[in-house]
């Protein structure tokens, strides 16, 4: 498979991207093709690397770094290239390296990159074809402009907590990362027109507005709060999670139409529950909700979703991680790859959601060891000469991890 | 860094990175965002919707006091930018001139189901034959278009249930509770899009190709479902449990509530200088999130005295400022006024007929050059049939009133 064709090959991209939402950007133009490098100084490894993001047992790298899963998912495949920008030395270094780079991504708290000489405008002087992502919480301007956001404080800002009673916990980090690589994608066609590069201020609360439109129109447009309630879904017949046998086993069913409830009616053998073409109210809709929780409470969430389904209804059991593991949809379309990483053994990981079927998204190793690719990147790159190498280690500017970088390609699907 | 790149989009006339594309949309609610994207990056966007209407145009909320297929916001926000036809696309009928669109298009994105299906459209080989091979085909479903479950039905509601995002969110002692609105069918549409750049990008060396996203593998990518299992055997959370280390949560003041987010070492310090390095929590070894957290029940006494009299927006400039995450916690309707959603432009006014002057969430981010637009609203049902069919492909006005007779636009 490794001999199909990747839909960015040839692009370079220089990531300073730390977090969940910092990494995802990088991690899905990677699938694509693009050579992603990750940048992070010896003395200041990413904070996903440190023990208390540990999944399983946190372990060290031979050069003494940290490594976790965490971290080794959310840059898989990618490349190391450790530089401490903080020393004088490093940053003609990264000025040279951006000058061959298409993209930077950066999720820095605040503008550290130009008090280093390197910031969009100190760069894209010098390559006005680059594309500068930068990814906050709040965003770049504004009263609260670079001001610190995890996804829960997004979360609550935007009334998302107080409305559904819970936070995101990542979600809104996908989102963004994810936002700011199409935000990427959007740029390149610019690029590709005009030759002019582009500076990208994706902000968490852009990305998620988008995805809360239904909930933020009432309040926009007619002055009343959003409409809430757990498992409220708005326009549907009727939606609800329903207790199944066994411990915290739980089944989601939604109804969407007349021609649905009909067909419920008929499963649950309930024909004095008919409704006819209109919406039944809040009484009627409590009687078949009932019949309902009695029919599920009966059946294991597999079987009354696989029941339901078998009769055209959408319906699904809520999986859990153990469900989700076994899940033969996943399965069966290769979703999980198998990757080997040095330190911590072989593992599965979710696969590339971008399948495109002549050049497939695709996972090229798990996450590289800290500093793993710095000489090789400097070589290829801007030429770094063996004793230009030697200088700058010597000074603690760059740092390249012990042994040959491992194969790439370990596992694909 | 300056003013100048700070994220304000540039004043000056927009570029339109997808301008000269066209994208012919015949999905539903699963491909609404995904194809909104593209038109707000210059694409011609052609939204083909059956002639009874798109189901989204009767999903609420809708303006108050307007009624009929141009009341509902959820389609006037998510269709903006994008011009409309009908046709019914499931009805073999329907091949002639789904082939003609698809002869103009670069890009077209469809979902077939069960319920609503796809004229051409063969589960078990899995193509469209009216689409030339130079186009790039964006499948977006539930489940993707192989594997056993493929054909399983789906709303946002069961989807976050199947993808494993739903079960530990909800009250310990009731049910899982889903997120409101359809953000996991965004999301998926983001990937979409994505494929869709990436395809275009590549279509001088690779040609057109078939992108299959699944919502059931976006889901399942997330929050370390698949890695985590693998590794421990485990992975279940309960439900109602918070993350991070104390004091992370929900603190009151005396006019609202300060959410605090205290995951590294520093934040904790920088707790402390927001309320003035109080006495009371001066231990060192509270510095321990460990020790912190065992000792936590006496300290949350402390710290709600300490934040009940304080006022909401004054901790969360003090925290912020000391290098705390933290926010005021509110309701929907606050956000959408709050100075920072308004300086960054989340929100504009449109003016679509039928509908009026309403103001509607908009732009994914902020660049410069400014790479989106805003050109149009959302088309009215059938607003572009002469346009498109009579106009562009050449049919005429008799032809369009015939298969309007047999409803088939």
């Amino acid at each position: 498979m490794s001999d199909q064709p990747q839909a960015l090959e040839g692009l370079r991209v220089l990531s300073f991207g730390a977090f969940v939402a910092g990494n995802t950007a990088g991690l899905l133009l990677a699938e694509l093709g693009a050579e992603v490098v990750k940048i992070e100084a010896r003395e200041r490894p990413e904070v996903l690397r440190t023990p208390a993001y540990a999944i399983g047992p946190a372990v060290t790298e031979p050069s003494g770094a940290p490594q976790t899963v965490m971290y080794g998912t959310l840059s898989r495949g990618t490349k190391s290239l450790s530089i401490d920008l903080r020393k004088e030395a490093a940053r003609p270094v990264f000025r040279a390296l951006a000058r061959e780079a298409d993209v930077v991504i950066e999720n820095f708290a605040g503008p550290t990159l130009t008090r280093w000489g390197c910031g969009f405008e100190d760069l894209s002087a010098h390559n006005p074809r680059l594309v500068w992502l930068s990814l906050s919480g709040y965003g770049r301007d504004g009263p609260w402009a670079n001001y610190l956001a995890y996804a829960t404080n997004i979360s609550g800002y935007m009334g998302l907590t107080s409305l559904w009673g819970h936070a995101h916990g990542t979600f809104p980090d996908y989102v963004t990362g994810t936002t700011g690589a199409l935000a990427v994608l959007g740029a390149l066609a610019e690029v590709a027109r005009t030759g002019q590069g582009a500076y990208l201020d994706v902000a968490q609360i852009d990305a998620m507005a988008q995805l809360m439109t239904p909930v933020l129109l009432d309040p926009l447009v007619n002055g009343r709060e959003a409409a809430g309630g757990e498992n409220v879904v708005p326009g549907s017949w009727l939606a609800g999670v329903y207790p199944a046998l066994g411990r915290d086993a739980w089944v989601a069913v939604e109804l969407e139409d007349a021609e649905d409830w009909s067909v419920l009616c008929r499963v649950l053998g309930c024909p004095e529950l008919e409704a006819g073409p209109r919406a039944p109210t809040a009484d009627h809709r409590g009687r078949l909700d009932a019949a309902l929780a009695s029919w599920v409470a009966e059946r294991t969430a597999h079987t009354a979703a696989h029941l339901l389904q078998k009769a055209g209804l959408a319906a699904g059991p809520v999986q859990e991680p153990e469900d989700v593991w076994r899940d033969p949809q996943l399965w069966a379309r290769g979703f999980p790859v198998r990757l080997l990483n040095p330190d911590y053994g072989p593992l599965h990981y979710p696969g590339s959601v971008l399948r495109l079927n002549r050049s497939p998204g695709r996972i090229r190793g798990s996450g590289p060891r800290l500093g793993q690719h710095t000489h090789a990147i400097l070589r290829d790159w801007i030429g770094a000469s063996e004793a230009d190498l030697a200088s700058l280690s010597a000074s603690g500017a760059i740092f390249q991890a012990p042994g040959e970088p491992t194969v790439e390609d370990e596992g694909t699907r | 860094m300056t003013v100048a790149h700070t994220g304000t989009d540039s004043k000056a006339a927009p570029p339109r990175p997808l301008g000269g594309v066209r994208v012919v949309d015949l999905t539903g609610a699963i491909g609404a965002y995904c194809t909104r994207i593209l038109a707000d990056l210059g694409a011609d966007v052609v939204k083909v919707e059956p002639p009874a209407g798109d189901p989204m145009r009767s999903r609420p909320p809708f303006k108050r006091g307007v009624m009929g297929p141009e009341a509902s916001l959820v389609f006037a926000a998510y269709h903006a930018n994008k011009r409309g036809v009908t046709l019914d696309a499931g009805v073999d009928a329907a091949l002639p001139l789904l082939s003609e669109l698809a002869a103009t298009a670069d890009v077209v994105v469809v979902s077939p189901t069960r319920k609503a299906p796809l004229a051409g459209f063969d589960w078990d080989e899995p193509s469209l034959s009216w689409v030339p091979g130079g186009a790039v085909v964006v499948a977006l479903t539930p489940f993707g278009l192989s594997g056993p479950f493929r054909e399983l039905r789906s709303t946002p509601f069961v989807s976050f249930a199947f993808g494993g995002g739903m079960h530990h969110i909800g009250r310990p002692d009731g049910p899982p509770v889903a997120v409101p609105g359809q953000q996991l069918w965004d999301y998926a549409g983001l990937a979409g899009a994505i494929g869709a750049l990436a395809a275009l990008h590549a279509r001088p060396r690779v040609g057109g190709q078939v992108l299959d996203v699944s919502v059931h593998e976006a889901a399942t990518a997330m929050d370390f479902l698949i890695e985590r299992y693998d590794a421990e055997g485990a992975g279940r959370r309960n439900r109602g449990a918070g993350i991070g280390y104390p004091p992370t949560g929900t603190w009151w003041c005396e006019d609202g509530a300060l959410e605090v987010s205290c995951h590294q070492q520093h934040h904790w310090q920088a707790f402390l200088h927001m309320l003035d390095d109080p006495d009371e929590l001066s231990e060192p070894s509270l510095n321990d999130p460990l020790v912190r957290r065992e000792a936590f029940e006496g300290l949350r006494e402390v710290i709600a005295r300490l934040m009940a009299s304080r006022k909401v927006l004054d901790l969360f400039e003090r925290g912020q400022a000391a290098g705390l995450p933290c926010n005021p916690l509110y309701s929907v309707a606050q956000f959408v006024r709050d100075p920072q959603a308004r300086s960054r432009g989340l929100f504009v006014e449109m003016t679509k007929a039928g509908l009026g002057t309403v103001e509607l969430p908009w732009k994914s981010f902020s660049s410069t050059p400014r790479l989106l637009e805003l050109r149009r609203p959302a088309p009215s049902l059938g607003e572009h049939n002469v346009e498109v069919f009579v106009d562009e492909l050449g049919h005429t006005r008799d032809e369009l009133e015939r298969w309007r007779a047999t409803g088939l636009v």
